[in-house]
Parts: C-alpha cells; sequence; structure tokens
C-alpha cells in the first residue's frame, strides 16, 4: 500500500492531505458536541481503505466523488469569500475572518485538489496497483 | 545552519509579539456617573486606555479578535482593581446548524467572570451579564453595550459593601452575543450546568444608555413570575415605569432556552426609544443618557441586594 502511495503521490497527496484537512474538522467538531463533520468524514476514509486492495473501479468512483464533494465545498466558500471581500457582506466576525484572503486561499487549493481528484482518478493512471 | 537560524529569529519575533503590557486604570472615583463614564469612555475609544509602557490604546470597537482581546484585559484589570479574581472563560460552540459547520470553523470566544463570594456560606449564585462585543467593525458600541457593562460594573462595586451577603454573586462580560447564537452567553449557559452551579436567577443587560423622553422606562424581556414581580415592586418604589416584552434576541434567552429563571433588561427597545444608532460608528460616547443610565443601574442594584440579602 505504502509503496502504491509513493508512487502515485499526484492523486494520493491531494486525497490524503483533504481528508486530513476533513478529520481534523470533524475531530474538531465531534469534540463539542456537532457530529455530522466527523460521519461525512468517516464515510470517505472507511471506504476508500475497505475499497483500496478489494474493488479498484470501486475506489477510483469514491475518490472521484470525494474529488467532486471537495470542489463544491471549495467553490461555495470561494464564491462567498469573493462576495465577502467585494461587498463585506458580514459583519459578524466569525464569518468576515473565515472568509478574508486566507480563507479565500484554502478553498483555492482544496479546488486545485478537487480538480486533480477527478481528472486523475482512473486505473490506468496508478502505477505498480496490485 | 541558516534555516534553524531564521527559525530561531521568528521564535523569538513571535514570542514578542505575545507580550503585552499591563493596563492600567485610573483609580476609582467614589462617584458612580464618573466610574462608568470611564468605563463606557474607554470602552467606546473616547477615552485612552493606558498601557504600563505608558502607551494609549484607543478602541476603535469591540469588534476583531485582537480588540476583544484588549476588551479581556480591561476586564481583568477592572476586576482585580476592585479586589476580585477574574476568570477567563474560554469556549468553542458549533454553528447555527451542521451545514454551516461543514463549511467553516467553530465559534471560538473568551468571556471573563468573577465570582462575589457571600458573607456567609451558600452554593446558590446570582448571575449579572452583560456583552462586550460590538456588531460591525469600527462601531464604538457605547450604547450597545458599554451601557450595559458599565452598569453591571457599578451593581459589582456597591454589592462588595453589602455586608450580609447570603448568596454568591457572579458577573460575566460575554462575547459574542452579536453572532447569530450569542454565543458567549450560551456557552456560559452549558459551562454553569457543567459545573452544577445552584443559579438562583441570571439577569444580562444590553442597551441601556438611551432616553430621548427621559421617562426613565425600562423594559424587561421574558421574565419569570417572580422576577416580573421583584423588577416590578422596585421601579415602582423608584418610580421607573416598567414594561414587560417578549424580546428573544440576546443574552437573557441563552439562559431560559436552557431552563435558567432569566430576564434581559434593556431600554424601551420595543417601544421604539432608541437612538437608531445601534451598530453605526455613530453610537458614540457622547450619545450616552448618564443619568437614565444611573436610574437603571439604581434599580439592577436594588433588585440585586434583595435576592443577595433574601
Amino acid at each position: 500500500m505504502i509503496d502504491i502511495i509513493r508512487s502515485n503521490k499526484v492523486i494520493f497527496l491531494p486525497l490524503i492531505l483533504s481528508l486530513l484537512f476533513f478529520i481534523r474538522k470533524g475531530i474538531q467538531y465531534a469534540l463539542i458536541g456537532s457530529y455530522i463533520p466527523v460521519i461525512v468524514s468517516i464515510i470517505f476514509v472507511v471506504s476508500l481503505i475497505l475499497t483500496f486492495n478489494s474493488r479498484k473501479s470501486t475506489f477510483f468512483l469514491v475518490s472521484k466523488i470525494w474529488g467532486i464533494v471537495v470542489i463544491i465545498w471549495a467553490m461555495a466558500r470561494v464564491f462567498i469569500s469573493v462576495m465577502n471581500n467585494i461587498t463585506a457582506v458580514f459583519d459578524e466576525y466569525h464569518l468576515s475572518t473565515q472568509f478574508g484572503i486566507l480563507g479565500l486561499l484554502v478553498s483555492a487549493i482544496m479546488v486545485l485538489f478537487g480538480i486533480i481528484l477527478v481528472k486523475n482518478s482512473k486505473s490506468e493512471k496508478i502505477k505498480d496497483w496490485l | 545552519m541558516r534555516i534553524q537560524y531564521i527559525l530561531l529569529l521568528i521564535l523569538l519575533a513571535s514570542c514578542s509579539n505575545h507580550q503585552h503590557a499591563e493596563l492600567v486604570l485610573e483609580d476609582f472615583n467614589e462617584n458612580e456617573t464618573h466610574f462608568q463614564k470611564m468605563i463606557i469612555g474607554q470602552l467606546s475609544g473616547a477615552k485612552s486606555i493606558n498601557t504600563s509602557n505608558n502607551e494609549k490604546i484607543y478602541l476603535k470597537s469591540r469588534w476583531s479578535k485582537k480588540e476583544r482581546e484588549i476588551s479581556i484585559s480591561y476586564f481583568q484589570t477592572l476586576i482585580e482593581k476592585m479586589g476580585l479574581d477574574p476568570v477567563v472563560h474560554q469556549y468553542k460552540l458549533p454553528n447555527l446548524n451542521f451545514g454551516i459547520d461543514l463549511l467553516i470553523e467553530p465559534l471560538s470566544g473568551k468571556n471573563i467572570f468573577t465570582i462575589l463570594e457571600s458573607s456567609s456560606k451558600s452554593d446558590e449564585y446570582v448571575i449579572l451579564g452583560a456583552h462586550y462585543d460590538t456588531g460591525a467593525r469600527n462601531v464604538p458600541g457605547a450604547i450597545d453595550n458599554g451601557s450595559g457593562i458599565a452598569l453591571i460594573s457599578e451593581v459589582l462595586r456597591k454589592a462588595i459593601k453589602i455586608t450580609n451577603r447570603k448568596k454568591n454573586l457572579i458577573v460575566v462580560f460575554f462575547d459574542q452575543e452579536e453572532e447569530d447564537i450569542s454565543a458567549g452567553s450560551t456557552a456560559f449557559a452549558k459551562y454553569l450546568i457543567k459545573q452544577k452551579y445552584k443559579v438562583h436567577s441570571v439577569h444580562t443587560y444590553d442597551l441601556i444608555g438611551w432616553d430621548s423622553d427621559n421617562n426613565k422606562e425600562v423594559e424587561i424581556e421574558l421574565p419569570s413570575p417572580k422576577l416580573e414581580e421583584l423588577y416590578k415592586r422596585h421601579a415602582d418604589t423608584l418610580g421607573i415605569p416598567i414594561y414587560v416584552t417578549k424580546v428573544n434576541s440576546s443574552d437573557h434567552y441563552s439562559f431560559i432556552k436552557k431552563g435558567f429563571e432569566a430576564v434581559g433588561i434593556s431600554q424601551a427597545y420595543v417601544k421604539k426609544d432608541n437612538s437608531g444608532k445601534k451598530d453605526t460608528p455613530e453610537d458614540k460616547y457622547e450619545i450616552v443618557n448618564f443619568e437614565y443610565l444611573a436610574s437603571s443601574t439604581a434599580l439592577a442594584y436594588e433588585v440585586i441586594k434583595e435576592i443577595l440579602n433574601d
């Protein structure tokens, strides 16, 4: 598994980083009593782990769906960030800071991750697949 | 090696950024209005907050994280100067719904409170609170809610002098009332439950500095029958008109939702005796009606005194 991941960084790096981002978010929310973010993360992580060795086509399907989810999530944030930076729509500091320049940068990186996942989630692009 | 030096420099720079100079407050004058003018003036940027390094800080608002950190330091100094111990209550809360949770980070902030212990041993607590954050950028928030802060600070100052307090008094300055779920008070209500405090009642003050018709009227929001009777009786004695409303958009409602006996107190908000300058840069020190604030403080003090003595 490690060898496959090492020789296919293009797909596994954005996959692992985006999953880690949402797992961190999920744990953070679970600790304060909101469980949906951690449930969403677990569903994808478990699906990817279960299909990694047994069903290649399902693994690619799940990673593609994850890529699409990440793109939708990030595009929604990009849209809100752009609106906020143009019109300063949020009076609340909590929202305003999260949709500031740094928030926009995080969202842009996640869009990139999502696109890489969607474009590369094909079996023929994976080297040394057992 | 070069990288190590650079990292060391960054570390040192970040350490120096976290060294805040201590705030220095002038000695409190016995005069109530002077005290309340000092608090509202300094919290709304009309007067400077001085530091031990002889710097002068003028708060434009209490909106950003940095401005709220300065406010917290201000309250710490204020509480310590009264001879009490400040406690910072840091919290994180989910957003309004899970959809927002998926999109953004949790709400996080800091309340600050102090406990004035009863003269004789008691496990009962009376909570007196007001929020300190402002609703938008560059909003001085003199009335919203410098007035509430000044009111509860003065009640605390007077309560210290009551010799036979039979209950404990917690005075708390809430963060993030202006966020969608009154986050600071919601978190504090949860904290009281978690810590198993036996709470007699909760009284929160918001917008208590405007009275254009000079009739001294106050509104009490969603009071329990017991608290309604108490406020009405003391208001009657002081010649203050009182009006009961169903307003649920401030800190008191965070406690009512959790089953506490609570009430919110404000100027004649529902009856439209408002400045119209809430959440604007015009919510300044100059528009605060200090006579009205004094009469409302007298009402609050009489109510709290009776509860503490009972």
